[in-house]
Protein backbone atom coordinates (compact mmCIF):
# COMPACT_ATOMS: atom_id res chain seq x y z
CA UNK A 1 0.00 0.00 0.00
CA UNK A 2 1.48 3.38 -0.92
CA UNK A 3 1.31 6.67 0.88
CA UNK A 4 -1.09 8.24 -1.60
CA UNK A 5 -3.65 5.48 -1.04
CA UNK A 6 -3.43 6.01 2.70
CA UNK A 7 -3.84 9.78 2.22
CA UNK A 8 -6.92 9.28 0.07
CA UNK A 9 -8.52 7.04 2.65
CA UNK A 10 -7.90 9.61 5.39
CA UNK A 11 -9.23 12.40 3.20
CA UNK A 12 -12.40 10.50 2.45
CA UNK A 13 -13.07 9.75 6.10
CA UNK A 14 -12.22 13.07 7.66
CA UNK A 15 -13.42 15.72 5.22
CA UNK A 16 -16.98 14.55 4.68
CA UNK A 17 -19.66 15.72 7.08
CA UNK A 18 -21.63 13.31 9.18
CA UNK A 19 -24.48 11.90 7.18
CA UNK A 20 -27.88 12.36 8.70
CA UNK A 21 -30.61 9.96 7.78
CA UNK A 22 -33.69 11.70 6.44
CA UNK A 23 -36.43 9.26 7.34
CA UNK A 24 -39.93 10.18 8.39
CA UNK A 25 -39.10 9.97 12.06
CA UNK A 26 -40.93 12.06 14.60
CA UNK A 27 -38.98 13.63 17.37
CA UNK A 28 -39.74 13.68 21.06
CA UNK A 29 -38.68 16.95 22.63
CA UNK A 30 -37.02 16.97 26.04
CA UNK A 31 -34.99 19.39 28.11
CA UNK A 32 -31.52 18.40 29.24
CA UNK A 33 -31.88 17.83 33.02
CA UNK A 34 -28.36 19.17 33.51
CA UNK A 35 -28.23 22.35 31.41
CA UNK A 36 -31.80 22.82 30.13
CA UNK A 37 -30.79 22.67 26.45
CA UNK A 38 -33.34 21.29 23.97
CA UNK A 39 -32.95 17.59 23.22
CA UNK A 40 -34.64 15.84 20.34
CA UNK A 41 -35.02 12.08 20.53
CA UNK A 42 -36.35 10.02 17.59
CA UNK A 43 -39.64 8.35 18.56
CA UNK A 44 -38.40 4.90 17.52
CA UNK A 45 -35.94 5.00 20.42
CA UNK A 46 -35.84 1.94 22.67
CA UNK A 47 -35.06 1.69 26.38
CA UNK A 48 -31.36 1.39 27.02
CA UNK A 49 -30.22 3.68 24.21
CA UNK A 50 -27.87 6.49 25.08
CA UNK A 51 -28.29 10.08 23.97
CA UNK A 52 -25.85 12.92 24.52
CA UNK A 53 -26.73 16.54 25.14
CA UNK A 54 -25.24 18.58 22.29
CA UNK A 55 -24.65 21.50 24.64
CA UNK A 56 -23.18 20.12 27.85
CA UNK A 57 -22.18 16.66 26.60
CA UNK A 58 -23.95 14.81 29.41
CA UNK A 59 -24.97 11.23 28.48
CA UNK A 60 -28.45 9.96 29.29
CA UNK A 61 -30.00 6.53 29.12
CA UNK A 62 -33.48 6.60 27.63
CA UNK A 63 -36.34 4.84 29.38
CA UNK A 64 -39.42 4.51 27.20
CA UNK A 65 -42.62 5.06 29.16
CA UNK A 66 -45.00 4.48 26.25
CA UNK A 67 -47.33 6.85 24.36
CA UNK A 68 -44.43 8.94 23.08
CA UNK A 69 -43.20 9.59 26.60
CA UNK A 70 -39.65 8.98 27.66
CA UNK A 71 -37.60 9.49 30.78
CA UNK A 72 -33.90 10.31 30.90
CA UNK A 73 -31.55 9.05 33.54
CA UNK A 74 -27.84 9.81 33.75
CA UNK A 75 -25.99 7.05 31.89
CA UNK A 76 -23.78 4.70 33.79
CA UNK A 77 -20.17 5.87 33.87
CA UNK A 78 -17.80 3.89 31.68
CA UNK A 79 -16.12 1.17 33.73
CA UNK A 80 -12.56 -0.01 33.38
CA UNK A 81 -13.76 -3.44 32.21
CA UNK A 82 -15.88 -1.94 29.43
CA UNK A 83 -15.39 -2.75 25.81
CA UNK A 84 -15.41 -5.60 23.41
CA UNK B 1 -42.13 -20.24 19.03
CA UNK B 2 -38.58 -19.86 20.26
CA UNK B 3 -37.73 -16.97 22.55
CA UNK B 4 -34.27 -15.58 22.17
CA UNK B 5 -32.78 -13.35 24.86
CA UNK B 6 -30.49 -10.38 24.45
CA UNK B 7 -28.92 -9.32 27.72
CA UNK B 8 -27.34 -5.86 27.64
CA UNK B 9 -26.32 -2.86 29.66
CA UNK B 10 -26.52 -0.28 26.86
CA UNK B 11 -28.39 -0.49 23.59
CA UNK B 12 -25.87 0.27 20.87
CA UNK B 13 -26.24 0.01 17.13
CA UNK B 14 -25.33 -3.69 17.37
CA UNK B 15 -28.04 -4.59 19.88
CA UNK B 16 -30.65 -2.84 17.73
CA UNK B 17 -29.41 -4.77 14.69
CA UNK B 18 -29.69 -8.07 16.61
CA UNK B 19 -33.17 -7.16 17.80
CA UNK B 20 -34.28 -6.29 14.26
CA UNK B 21 -32.79 -9.48 12.82
CA UNK B 22 -34.46 -11.69 15.45
CA UNK B 23 -37.86 -10.08 14.92
CA UNK B 24 -37.51 -10.42 11.16
CA UNK B 25 -36.94 -14.14 11.65
CA UNK B 26 -40.20 -14.37 13.57
CA UNK B 27 -38.62 -14.95 16.95
CA UNK B 28 -39.87 -13.71 20.26
CA UNK B 29 -37.22 -11.50 21.80
CA UNK B 30 -36.57 -10.76 25.44
CA UNK B 31 -34.44 -7.66 25.91
CA UNK B 32 -32.98 -7.91 29.39
CA UNK B 33 -31.32 -4.89 31.00
CA UNK B 34 -28.59 -6.39 33.16
CA UNK B 35 -28.64 -3.36 35.42
CA UNK B 36 -32.18 -4.07 36.57
CA UNK B 37 -32.00 -7.78 37.28
CA UNK B 38 -31.27 -9.70 40.41
CA UNK B 39 -30.73 -13.39 40.20
CA UNK B 40 -31.71 -15.66 43.02
CA UNK B 41 -29.04 -18.34 42.98
CA UNK B 42 -31.65 -20.95 43.86
CA UNK B 43 -33.92 -19.90 41.00
CA UNK B 44 -35.41 -22.73 38.99
CA UNK B 45 -34.30 -23.04 35.38
CA UNK B 46 -37.86 -22.50 34.12
CA UNK B 47 -38.05 -19.16 35.85
CA UNK B 48 -34.75 -18.07 34.32
CA UNK B 49 -35.95 -19.19 30.89
CA UNK B 50 -39.06 -17.12 31.35
CA UNK B 51 -36.94 -14.11 32.28
CA UNK B 52 -34.22 -14.43 29.66
CA UNK B 53 -35.50 -16.67 26.90
CA UNK B 54 -33.24 -19.50 25.74
CA UNK B 55 -30.80 -19.24 23.94
CA UNK B 56 -29.38 -15.96 25.21
CA UNK B 57 -27.05 -13.61 23.36
CA UNK B 58 -24.85 -11.96 25.97
CA UNK B 59 -24.04 -8.38 24.94
CA UNK B 60 -22.96 -6.56 28.12
CA UNK B 61 -20.30 -3.91 27.59
CA UNK B 62 -19.01 -4.57 31.08
CA UNK B 63 -16.83 -7.68 30.85
CA UNK B 64 -17.25 -8.83 34.43
CA UNK B 65 -20.99 -8.24 34.42
CA UNK B 66 -21.47 -10.25 31.24
CA UNK B 67 -19.15 -13.01 32.37
CA UNK B 68 -20.87 -13.54 35.71
CA UNK B 69 -24.35 -13.45 34.23
CA UNK B 70 -23.19 -16.09 31.75
CA UNK B 71 -21.87 -18.24 34.60
CA UNK B 72 -25.23 -18.17 36.36
CA UNK B 73 -27.33 -18.82 33.23
CA UNK B 74 -25.07 -21.61 31.94
CA UNK B 75 -25.02 -23.24 35.33
CA UNK B 76 -28.82 -23.33 35.29
CA UNK B 77 -28.77 -25.03 31.89
CA UNK B 78 -29.49 -22.10 29.58
CA UNK B 79 -27.49 -21.75 26.39
CA UNK B 80 -25.48 -18.56 26.16
CA UNK B 81 -23.52 -17.15 23.22
CA UNK B 82 -20.67 -16.68 23.74
CA UNK B 83 -20.06 -19.37 26.33
CA UNK B 84 -18.49 -18.67 29.70
CA UNK B 85 -15.18 -20.28 28.71
CA UNK B 86 -14.87 -18.33 25.48
CA UNK B 87 -15.79 -15.01 27.12
CA UNK B 88 -13.41 -15.66 29.96
CA UNK B 89 -10.47 -16.32 27.62
CA UNK B 90 -11.22 -13.46 25.23
CA UNK B 91 -11.65 -10.90 28.01
CA UNK B 92 -8.18 -11.59 29.33
CA UNK B 93 -5.16 -10.85 27.15
CA UNK B 94 -2.89 -13.38 28.86
CA UNK B 95 -5.43 -16.21 28.55
CA UNK B 96 -5.94 -15.26 24.89
CA UNK B 97 -2.21 -15.21 24.13
CA UNK B 98 -1.77 -18.59 25.83
CA UNK B 99 -4.60 -20.09 23.77
CA UNK B 100 -3.21 -18.64 20.53
CA UNK B 101 0.32 -19.93 21.19
CA UNK B 102 -1.00 -23.37 22.13
CA UNK B 103 -2.90 -23.58 18.85
CA UNK B 104 0.09 -22.41 16.83
CA UNK B 105 -1.47 -19.09 15.79
CA UNK B 106 1.21 -16.46 15.04
CA UNK B 107 0.99 -13.74 17.68
CA UNK B 108 3.31 -10.85 18.66
CA UNK B 109 6.14 -11.60 21.10
CA UNK B 110 4.80 -11.11 24.61
CA UNK B 111 6.35 -11.11 28.06
CA UNK B 112 4.44 -10.96 31.33
CA UNK B 113 5.50 -9.54 34.70
CA UNK B 114 3.82 -9.11 38.05
CA UNK B 115 5.59 -6.15 39.62
CA UNK B 116 7.75 -3.17 38.74
CA UNK B 117 11.07 -5.08 38.87
CA UNK B 118 9.79 -7.75 36.52
CA UNK B 119 8.21 -5.18 34.22
CA UNK B 120 11.60 -3.62 33.40
CA UNK B 121 13.01 -7.08 32.74
CA UNK B 122 10.08 -7.90 30.45
CA UNK B 123 10.67 -4.65 28.55
CA UNK B 124 14.33 -5.55 28.18
CA UNK B 125 13.32 -8.96 26.79
CA UNK B 126 10.99 -7.46 24.23
CA UNK B 127 13.13 -4.41 23.44
CA UNK B 128 12.02 -0.83 22.67
CA UNK B 129 9.63 0.22 21.26
CA UNK B 130 7.22 -2.00 23.17
CA UNK B 131 3.56 -1.85 24.09
CA UNK B 132 2.15 -2.26 27.59
CA UNK B 133 -1.49 -3.29 27.72
CA UNK B 134 -3.90 -3.87 30.59
CA UNK B 135 -4.68 -7.58 30.94
CA UNK B 136 -8.38 -6.79 31.07
CA UNK B 137 -9.82 -3.78 29.32
CA UNK B 138 -10.49 -2.64 25.82
CA UNK B 139 -11.24 0.15 23.40
CA UNK B 140 -7.51 0.80 23.54
CA UNK B 141 -7.67 2.36 26.99
CA UNK B 142 -4.42 2.59 28.95
CA UNK B 143 -2.50 0.93 26.16
CA UNK B 144 0.89 2.61 26.12
CA UNK B 145 3.54 2.72 23.46
CA UNK B 146 6.88 2.68 25.27
CA UNK B 147 9.76 4.09 23.30
CA UNK B 148 12.47 4.17 25.94
CA UNK B 149 13.30 3.55 29.57
CA UNK B 150 12.09 7.01 30.62
CA UNK B 151 8.59 6.52 29.23
CA UNK B 152 8.54 3.02 30.74
CA UNK B 153 9.22 4.55 34.12
CA UNK B 154 6.40 7.05 33.69
CA UNK B 155 3.88 4.34 32.81
CA UNK B 156 4.98 1.85 35.44
CA UNK B 157 5.00 4.46 38.21
CA UNK B 158 1.54 5.74 37.33
CA UNK B 159 0.22 2.20 37.20
CA UNK B 160 1.56 1.60 40.70
CA UNK B 161 -0.23 4.73 41.89
CA UNK B 162 -3.52 3.55 40.44
CA UNK B 163 -3.78 0.84 43.11
CA UNK B 164 -5.64 -1.47 40.82
CA UNK B 165 -4.66 -5.14 41.20
CA UNK B 166 -5.08 -5.87 37.48
CA UNK B 167 -2.81 -2.97 36.53
CA UNK B 168 0.01 -4.55 38.55
CA UNK B 169 0.12 -7.30 35.94
CA UNK B 170 2.32 -6.16 33.07
CA UNK B 171 1.50 -7.49 29.63
CA UNK B 172 4.41 -6.34 27.52
CA UNK B 173 4.30 -6.88 23.79
CA UNK B 174 6.60 -6.12 20.88
CA UNK B 175 5.53 -3.11 18.82
CA UNK B 176 4.81 -4.50 15.38
CA UNK B 177 5.83 -2.28 12.47
CA UNK B 178 2.72 -2.16 10.33
CA UNK B 179 0.66 0.12 8.10
CA UNK B 180 -1.55 2.53 10.14
CA UNK B 181 -4.26 -0.08 10.34
CA UNK B 182 -5.14 -3.51 11.62
CA UNK B 183 -7.51 -6.11 10.23
CA UNK B 184 -10.68 -7.26 11.92
CA UNK B 185 -12.03 -10.62 10.77
CA UNK B 186 -15.47 -11.68 11.87
CA UNK B 187 -15.86 -15.40 12.47
CA UNK B 188 -19.21 -16.97 13.31
CA UNK B 189 -18.85 -20.66 14.08
CA UNK B 190 -16.95 -22.17 11.13
CA UNK B 191 -17.91 -19.31 8.87
CA UNK B 192 -15.37 -16.57 8.20
CA UNK B 193 -17.89 -13.87 7.45
CA UNK B 194 -16.11 -10.64 6.53
CA UNK B 195 -13.05 -8.56 7.16
CA UNK B 196 -12.30 -4.87 7.40
CA UNK B 197 -9.25 -2.70 7.80
CA UNK B 198 -9.39 -0.44 10.81
CA UNK B 199 -7.34 2.70 10.39
CA UNK B 200 -6.05 4.64 13.35
CA UNK B 201 -7.40 8.19 13.63
CA UNK B 202 -4.98 11.07 12.96
CA UNK B 203 -2.68 11.67 15.95
CA UNK B 204 -3.15 8.20 17.41
CA UNK B 205 -1.35 4.95 16.72
CA UNK B 206 -4.18 2.76 18.03
CA UNK B 207 -6.77 1.54 15.57
CA UNK B 208 -9.80 1.03 17.83
CA UNK B 209 -13.02 2.34 16.29
CA UNK B 210 -13.95 3.43 19.81
CA UNK B 211 -10.95 5.80 19.66
CA UNK B 212 -12.09 7.39 16.41
CA UNK B 213 -10.57 4.84 14.06
CA UNK B 214 -12.54 3.98 10.93
CA UNK B 215 -13.21 0.90 8.83
CA UNK B 216 -12.56 0.16 5.16
CA UNK B 217 -13.27 -3.03 3.21
CA UNK B 218 -10.57 -5.68 3.34
CA UNK B 219 -10.40 -8.63 0.94
CA UNK B 220 -10.68 -12.02 2.64
CA UNK B 221 -7.60 -13.85 1.44
CA UNK B 222 -7.05 -17.56 2.05
CA UNK B 223 -4.28 -16.74 4.50
CA UNK B 224 -6.59 -14.45 6.45
CA UNK B 225 -9.41 -16.98 6.45
CA UNK B 226 -7.20 -19.74 7.69
CA UNK B 227 -5.56 -17.73 10.43
CA UNK B 228 -8.86 -16.22 11.67
CA UNK B 229 -10.56 -19.60 11.83
CA UNK B 230 -7.61 -21.09 13.67
CA UNK B 231 -7.59 -18.21 16.15
CA UNK B 232 -11.31 -18.47 16.78
CA UNK B 233 -11.06 -22.22 17.37
CA UNK B 234 -8.10 -21.60 19.69
CA UNK B 235 -10.31 -19.65 22.12
CA UNK B 236 -13.22 -22.11 21.82
CA UNK B 237 -15.19 -20.76 18.86
CA UNK B 238 -18.42 -18.76 18.68
CA UNK B 239 -19.26 -15.25 17.56
CA UNK B 240 -15.84 -13.66 17.48
CA UNK B 241 -13.79 -10.86 15.96
CA UNK B 242 -10.18 -11.75 15.34
CA UNK B 243 -7.90 -8.70 15.24
CA UNK B 244 -4.74 -9.10 13.18
CA UNK B 245 -1.74 -6.99 12.23
CA UNK B 246 0.25 -7.03 9.02
CA UNK B 247 3.88 -7.36 10.04
CA UNK B 248 6.55 -7.21 7.34
CA UNK B 249 6.44 -10.92 6.56
CA UNK B 250 3.23 -12.35 7.96
CA UNK B 251 -0.08 -11.82 9.70
CA UNK B 252 -0.10 -11.79 13.49
CA UNK B 253 -3.19 -12.17 15.67
CA UNK B 254 -3.12 -9.93 18.73
CA UNK B 255 -6.64 -10.19 20.05
CA UNK B 256 -9.90 -12.12 19.80
CA UNK B 257 -13.04 -10.25 20.88
CA UNK B 258 -16.08 -12.02 22.26
CA UNK B 259 -18.67 -9.23 22.59
CA UNK B 260 -18.13 -8.01 19.09
CA UNK B 261 -18.87 -4.48 17.97
CA UNK B 262 -19.61 -4.89 14.27
CA UNK B 263 -20.94 -1.52 13.24
CA UNK B 264 -17.68 -0.48 11.58
CA UNK B 265 -17.34 -3.81 9.83
CA UNK B 266 -20.97 -3.71 8.68
CA UNK B 267 -20.34 -0.42 6.90
CA UNK B 268 -17.83 -2.21 4.64
CA UNK B 269 -19.79 -5.33 3.69
CA UNK B 270 -23.18 -6.44 2.38
CA UNK B 271 -23.22 -9.41 4.73
CA UNK B 272 -26.00 -9.14 7.32
CA UNK B 273 -23.84 -9.89 10.35
CA UNK B 274 -26.63 -9.55 12.92
CA UNK B 275 -28.75 -12.09 11.04
CA UNK B 276 -25.84 -14.50 10.87
CA UNK B 277 -25.26 -14.18 14.62
CA UNK B 278 -28.90 -14.95 15.39
CA UNK B 279 -28.93 -17.90 12.97
CA UNK B 280 -25.76 -19.30 14.50
CA UNK B 281 -27.12 -18.87 18.02
CA UNK B 282 -30.24 -20.85 17.11
CA UNK B 283 -28.25 -23.49 15.27
CA UNK B 284 -25.70 -24.31 17.96
CA UNK B 285 -28.19 -24.23 20.75
CA UNK B 286 -30.64 -26.61 19.09
CA UNK B 287 -31.27 -29.62 21.30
Amino acid sequence: MNLQEIRNIYKKNFTSNLKHSKGAINLIKKKCPECDADLEVPDDVISGEIISCPDCGMDYEVIVKGEGKIELKPAEIEGEDWGE
Amino acid sequence: MKTIGIVYDRIRWEEKALLRASKKMGLDVKLVDSKNIRLNMLEKTDKLREMFGDPVIQRCISYFRGLHITAILENAGLKVINTFNVSSICGNKIFTTLALIKAGVPTPKTSIAFAEEGAYKALKDIGYPAVIKPVIGSWGRLIALIKDRASAQAVIESRKEMRNALLQIYYVQEYVERPPRDIRVMVIGDDVVAASYRYSPPDDWRTNVARGGFSEPCPLTDELREIALKASKAVGGGVLAVDCMESADRILVHEVNSTVEFRGLSSTTDVDIAKKIVEYTLEVTED
